[in-house]
């Protein structure tokens, strides 16, 4: 069975001692660590606000800006075979693209024609009517 | 800033002067708040070295946090010495000492009524340093900081997370298990 300390003023005054001296003594930043923090806060302080710039993009010429601009090599190389095939149409075979227009031209009024008559058959039905 | 005129401003308007650039606020600072956080874990380490390590990480962080810095909010020197106790809690957890809390020890039979007043100052203080030692982690945290930090128990409060009631019974517990290891230690001296 142990038993309760009881704190007496005596006690009490020994320890207060004790604090007041180790208050006293209190180490002192010595300047070795004065000047490690000094160093740290030197260092943090530049980090403040300091802004990462984004790479400049690098200049191009007006005829690079261009091919970038339609789409690059791929878009190019599609305009020049486009272009090739409008060149053979025109100038080595015309009569194909002229016939496929008349065909195509018939065909068209043929359908206008059987639609036209339809449509008067039913209104001369109705006239009639 | 002139670092004479940095004795008008409080710490936490030395902290916005600070994030914006004035580099006399960081060594007010650094004087102002250092010292006693290299006392308070030089207490609760037991060692000047590593209590110097702490504070230099402690620093750095208030350097860190102060552009984020909300004045008012908390005390700067409360902020740091909540943070040179959890580095100080860390560094003791990883020394792995296997402490024995005075909670779960016996008490002193008969504890002597006063501590020989022949004991000279160094060994006055190497017995304070060991019985603080000795005393459970909290205890000794509680007892650092009310009696030798002069810090107020709401503040103690703070630092620890706990309660003011908390604080109040592990200041006492702390004061009175400390008195109990210096009767011991000067009963084993006299014998």
């Amino acid at each position: 069975m142990t038993k309760k300390l009881n704190m007496t003023p005596e006690m009490d005054a020994e320890l207060d001692a004790l604090f007041a001296q180790a208050r006293d003594e209190a180490p002192v930043p010595s300047p070795d660590l004065l000047a490690r923090l000094a160093q740290d806060a030197a260092q943090t302080q530049a980090s403040f606000g300091r802004v990462v710039e984004a790479p400049l993009a690098p200049r191009m010429s007006w005829w690079a800006q261009l091919l970038d601009d339609i789409g690059g090599l791929p878009a190019m190389g599609g305009l020049v075979a486009s272009a090739c095939v409008g060149i053979y149409l025109g100038f080595v075979n015309p009569d194909f693209a002229t016939g496929l227009s008349s065909t195509e031209t018939e065909v068209t009024a043929e359908a206008a024609g059987v639609m036209s008559h339809a449509l008067l058959g039913d209104l001369s039905w109705i006239e009639e009517g | 800033m002139a670092l004479d005129q940095s004795d008008r401003l409080d710490d936490d308007a030395l902290i916005v002067l600070f994030a914006n650039g004035d580099s006399a606020a960081a060594e007010a600072l650094t004087l102002r708040l250092s010292p006693q956080a290299l006392s308070f874990a030089r207490r609760l380490l037991g060692d000047l070295a590593e209590a110097e390590d702490v504070v230099q990480d402690a620093m750095l962080r208030l350097w860190r946090v102060a552009p984020d810095w909300r004045p008012g909010e908390a005390k700067p020197a409360t902020w740091l010495y909540r943070v040179v106790n959890n580095l100080c809690i860390d560094r003791l957890r990883k020394r792995q000492r296997v402490n024995v809390g005075l909670d779960d020890m016996a008490e002193p039979a008969d504890p002597a009524p006063s501590v020989e007043a022949r004991l000279i100052q160094t060994d006055r203080m190497a017995a304070l340093d060991a019985a603080l030692a000795a005393l459970p982690e909290r205890q000794r945290q509680a007892v650092i900081l009310r009696h030798i930090e002069g810090q107020s128990n709401p503040e103690i409060a703070l630092i620890m997370d706990i309660s003011v009631e908390a604080v109040e019974s592990l200041t006492a517990r702390g004061k009175r298990a400390l008195a109990k290891l210096l009767a011991s230690q000067k009963e084993e001296l006299s014998s």
